[in-house]
C-alpha cells in the first residue's frame, strides 16, 4: 500500500511540474516581439540606427530611448536618460552619456531573470524631475549589462515635441520645428478608429476645435461622477447639504465596498464626510463613495438616477444620454430576461455638461487637480487616476472612466493662457479600445487643442483640404494602357473608370452619420 | 322462314361493317398513325448558357460577375430531326439558325458588359450616368471604337462552333416505334423513349420501357448498354 501511495504521490509531483512549466511558457509567449532596426535621420544628418520592438502588431512601434538620446544629442531636442530595471530617468535638454551598445543592430532579446515577462508595464517614468504615466518596455541589453527603455513613438512624439515622419521607411526628425498634426487628417488616415468618439473644445467659449462621432450614444462608465458631482454641488448650493456634513453610510454603501467593484471598504455606519466622499469619488472614482453621496442627496440611488435624467433634461443634453446609475456602473435590468444596461452619452452631451460644470462650479478642479489626497473621515489616502495630470502640464482635470463595454473613458482639462485671460481647454475621449490609446488620443489631442487655444481659438483653425496630402495615386496599368487596346475585362475597367473621372473630381469620402439604430450595445 | 332470309344477310352484314371497321382501326393504329412521326422536326436549343458563362470566364472577377444582369434577351439555334421512312434518323444543326444566333448572341454579351463596367464604375465611386454619358459612349472615347467592335477583337468566344456543337447535338442511326414509344440505336447503343405527336408538334416526353423484340443474333463486339438520355425531358420538336 505505502509503495502504491509513493508512485502515485511522485507521478502527481511530476505531472504538476509539468504543467507549471507549461503555464510558464504559456505565460512568457503572451506577447511577441518583433526586433526591427530603423534608420532615423536627424535635421538631414547620415542615418543613425535606432532599435525598435513592434509589439504584436507591425507599427505598434516601440523605439530604444538610448538609441534616440544618441541621434539627438547635441540638437535642442536632446535629452538625458537613465533606465534601471523598473524606472525611467529622462531629462529634455540634459545631455546624454552613453553606456555602450547604443545604435548597434538588434539581433536578440535578452530576457532579464528579474522581469522575465516583456510585457508593457507602467514603469516609474520621471520626465524633467516630475512623476508621469506612461506604459513603456525595459529590455536589458545584448551585453546583459545596461537596461534600455522602449517607449511607444506617439507618446514620445508628443514628449519631444519635434517634427518626425516616416519617409521610405525611414524616420526624419527636423528638430527646428515642432510636432504637428491635423486631428482632420489624422481622422483620414484612421487614427480615431480604436475609440469609439471624441471633441476638444474650449469651455470658456463653448467653441468646438474637432469632434469625431460627437453625436453617438456611448456608453459613459465612471465619466457619469461628472453628473453626480454636479448634482452634489447644487444641493450644496441649495444649502441641503454643505461640505462639512458628515453622513452614515448604508448597508449598500457597504455591500459595494466589498464587491468586485469596490475601491476600498466602508463598513455600515460609517460617518464619511461629504468633501471626503466627494475626493473619493473624483480621484480614485470610488463606486461606494459615489453611492454614499447618491443617497446623501436623494435617499436612495432609484431617487437620485431620477434626479440626474430630469438633469440632463434641464441641461438640453439629447435622447442619446441616459443615466441608470450613480456611478456608471452596469445594472441589471428586474426582468426574467434581464438586461444589463449602462449609462450612455455623446461626447457633444459630455461637453455640455462639462461646459456648464465650470461655469456654476469651476472648483471642480480644485478636487480633480489633487494628484493625492488624506481622506481623514474614512482613514484612507487616495491617488487620482488621470494620467495626463502626470503627462501634460497645464492639466486641472477631470475623470477618467473604464468598464468592459464602455472601454477607456477620459474627460481631461487643461488652462491655457491666453491673450484674453485663461480658457479651459476640455477633451472628451469616448470609448478607446485600452488605456494606451486613450491616454495617447487624449495627450495627443490637449496639446492640439492648447496650441489653437492659444493661437486665437476656432478661428485660427487653418482650412483642411485633403488633397494638399494625398497624392493621386498614378495607375500603373493606365500608363501601360496609353496606346494600346486593353486586353482584359479589368483593363478596360480601369481605363473605363479612368475616362469617368476625367469629368469630374474624385468624390468625397461618405460622411453619413451611423443612425442610433445601428450603433451597437 | 321469310324472316329469316332478310335477318341473316343482315346480321352477317353487321358483322362486317364491325369487322372491317375494327380492322381499319387496328391497321391505323398499327400502321397509320405510327407514320406520324415521319419528316422533319425542329428544335430550339437555349445557348444562352454558354454566353453568359464565356462572359463571365473573360470578366475574370467572380464577385463582380455574381452582379453582373445580361438582360431577359436568350438565344437560341434550331436542329434539324428527320425520320426517313425506312427506319432510319438523324439530327443536325441547322447552320442558318446557328448564323442567325451569333448577332443576338452578341447583343447579349454586350449587355452583360455594360452591366459589369457599371458595377466596375460605382465600386470606382462614380457612374456613367453622373458625368452625363453611357457606358457605350465611355467605352468609345476610351478605346476610339464601339463596344461591339470591342469585344470582336478581344472579347472571348461567346458560341461554340459547328463541330463542337456537331459533337453534341449531330446524331443518326435507325429506330422503331410501338405503343407509343420509340426506340432509336445510336452507335449501337439503344434508346426507348415515350413520344407522341399532335398536329404538327412531336414531343419526347422521358425514358420508355423496351417493349421490342430482342433481334436473335446480337452483333459481335457491340456495346449495347442503353443510352441514358438524349435531353432534357420534355423535349418539343415542331413539324418543319
Amino acid at each position: 500500500m505505502k509503495k502504491f501511495l509513493s508512485i502515485v504521490i511522485s507521478i502527481t509531483l511530476i505531472l504538476g511540474s509539468l504543467n507549471f512549466f507549461c503555464i510558464r511558457s504559456y505565460a512568457d509567449e503572451r506577447d511577441f516581439e518583433y526586433l526591427r532596426n530603423l534608420d532615423v535621420i536627424v535635421d538631414g544628418k547620415d542615418p543613425v540606427n535606432v532599435k525598435y520592438v513592434d509589439l504584436n502588431y507591425d507599427n505598434a512601434s516601440y523605439v530604444s530611448l538610448r538609441d534616440l538620446a544618441v541621434a539627438l544629442k547635441g540638437t535642442h531636442a536632446e535629452y538625458s536618460v537613465t533606465v534601471t530595471d523598473s524606472a525611467i530617468t529622462m531629462n529634455r535638454g540634459g545631455s546624454y552619456t552613453e553606456v555602450g551598445g547604443e545604435n548597434d543592430e538588434f539581433t536578440s532579446l535578452v530576457r532579464d531573470k528579474k522581469s522575465p515577462e516583456y510585457t508593457r508595464k507602467r514603469n516609474r517614468f520621471t520626465l524633467n524631475g516630475a512623476a508621469s504615466y506612461y506604459y513603456t518596455i525595459i529590455y536589458k541589453d545584448d551585453n546583459e549589462t545596461n537596461y534600455d527603455c522602449y517607449m511607444y513613438l506617439a507618446d514620445l512624439a508628443l514628449i519631444l515635441n519635434v517634427d518626425m515622419h516616416y519617409d521610405n521607411g525611414a524616420l526624419v526628425i527636423d528638430t527646428s520645428s515642432p510636432f504637428s498634426f491635423d486631428p482632420r487628417r489624422l481622422e483620414d488616415e484612421g487614427y480615431f478608429l480604436s475609440t469609439n468618439s471624441v471633441l476638444v473644445g474650449d469651455a470658456t467659449t463653448g467653441e468646438i476645435y474637432y469632434s469625431y462621432n460627437p453625436d453617438t450614444s456611448v456608453a459613459m462608465a465612471s465619466t457619469t461622477k461628472l453628473m453626480t458631482f454636479l448634482l452634489v454641488m447644487d444641493e450644496i448650493a441649495k444649502g441641503n447639504l454643505s461640505l462639512d456634513d458628515k453622513v452614515e453610510t448604508s448597508a449598500n454603501v457597504e455591500k459595494l465596498s466589498n464587491s468586485i467593484d469596490r475601491t476600498f471598504r466602508i463598513p455600515e455606519g460609517t460617518k464619511a464626510n461629504i468633501e471626503d466622499l466627494i475626493y473619493g469619488m473624483l480621484l480614485p472614482s470610488s463606486n461606494e463613495c459615489t453611492l454614499a453621496l447618491a443617497e446623501a442627496v436623494s435617499g436612495s440611488e432609484k431617487n437620485f438616477v431620477k434626479r440626474m435624467n430630469e438633469k440632463a433634461a434641464e441641461l438640453g443634453l439629447s435622447e442619446g444620454t441616459e443615466f441608470h446609475t450613480c456611478n456608471g456602473l452596469p445594472v441589471y435590468t428586474e426582468e426574467v430576461m434581464e438586461n444589463k444596461v449602462q449609462n450612455f452619452i455623446t461626447a457633444n452631451d459630455m461637453f455640455k455638461l462639462v461646459c456648464h460644470i465650470f461655469s456654476v462650479y469651476p472648483q471642480i478642479t480644485d478636487y480633480t487637480s489633487c494628484t493625492t489626497k488624506t481622506l481623514s473621515s474614512l482613514g484612507k489616502s487616495v491617488n487620482n487616476t488621470n494620467p495626463m495630470l502626470y503627462n501634460v502640464p497645464g492639466v486641472v482635470g477631470l475623470k477618467t472612466g473604464t468598464t468592459n463595454k464602455a472601454g477607456a473613458c477620459l474627460v481631461s482639462a487643461l488652462q491655457a493662457d491666453t491673450e484674453n485671460g485663461v480658457h479651459t481647454v476640455v477633451v472628451v475621449e469616448l470609448g478607446a479600445e485600452d488605456i494606451l490609446i486613450r491616454n495617447n488620443v487624449s495627450q495627443a489631442l490637449l496639446v492640439y487643442g492648447s496650441r489653437v487655444c492659444k493661437n486665437g481659438g476656432a478661428a485660427s483653425i487653418p482650412d483642411y483640404n485633403p488633397a494638399d496630402y494625398y497624392e493621386p495615386e498614378v495607375d500603373e496599368t493606365l500608363a501601360a494602357l496609353s496606346g494600346r487596346t486593353p486586353e482584359t475585362a479589368d483593363e478596360l475597367a480601369r481605363l473605363v473608370v479612368w475616362t469617368a473621372r476625367n469629368y469630374m473630381p474624385i468624390p468625397e469620402p461618405d460622411l453619413t452619420e451611423v443612425p442610433d439604430a445601428d450603433v451597437n450595445e | 322462314m321469310k324472316a329469316n332470309k332478310i335477318l341473316v344477310p343482315m346480321v352477317i352484314f353487321l358483322l362486317l361493317v364491325i369487322l372491317t371497321g375494327a380492322g381499319l382501326f387496328i391497321f391505323q393504329n398499327k400502321y397509320v398513325r405510327n407514320k406520324s412521326h415521319l419528316g422533319t422536326w425542329q428544335r430550339d436549343v437555349d445557348m444562352t448558357p454558354y454566353v453568359v458563362a464565356s462572359m463571365n470566364e473573360w470578366f475574370a472577377d467572380p464577385t463582380t460577375a455574381s452582379r453582373v444582369s445580361f438582360g431577359t434577351g436568350k438565344v437560341y439555334i434550331k436542329t434539324d430531326l428527320t425520320f426517313n421512312d425506312d427506319g432510319s434518323f438523324t439530327e443536325k444543326i441547322n447552320p442558318e439558325s446557328y448564323e442567325a444566333a451569333k448577332p443576338v448572341a452578341k447583343e447579349i454579351a454586350l449587355e452583360g458588359l455594360r452591366s459589369f463596367l457599371e458595377i466596375r464604375l460605382e465600386s470606382a465611386g462614380t457612374s456613367a450616368e453622373s458625368v452625363g454619358k453611357t457606358v457605350d459612349d465611355l467605352i468609345e472615347e476610351a478605346l476610339e471604337m464601339t463596344a461591339a467592335e470591342y469585344l470582336d477583337q478581344k472579347g472571348p468566344t461567346l458560341l461554340p462552333s459547328m463541330d463542337e456543337l456537331g459533337t453534341i447535338y449531330d446524331l443518326s442511326g435507325t429506330y422503331e416505334v410501338k405503343d407509343g414509344v420509340m426506340k432509336r440505336t445510336i452507335s449501337g447503343k439503344p434508346i426507348c423513349e415515350k413520344y407522341f405527336t399532335k398536329d404538327d408538334y412531336l414531343m419526347f416526353t422521358g425514358i420508355g420501357e423496351d417493349i421490342f423484340e430482342k433481334p436473335i443474333a446480337q452483333p459481335m463486339g457491340g456495346d449495347d448498354t442503353p443510352l441514358e438520355m438524349l435531353y432534357d425531358y420534355p423535349a418539343l420538336y415542331i413539324k418543319k
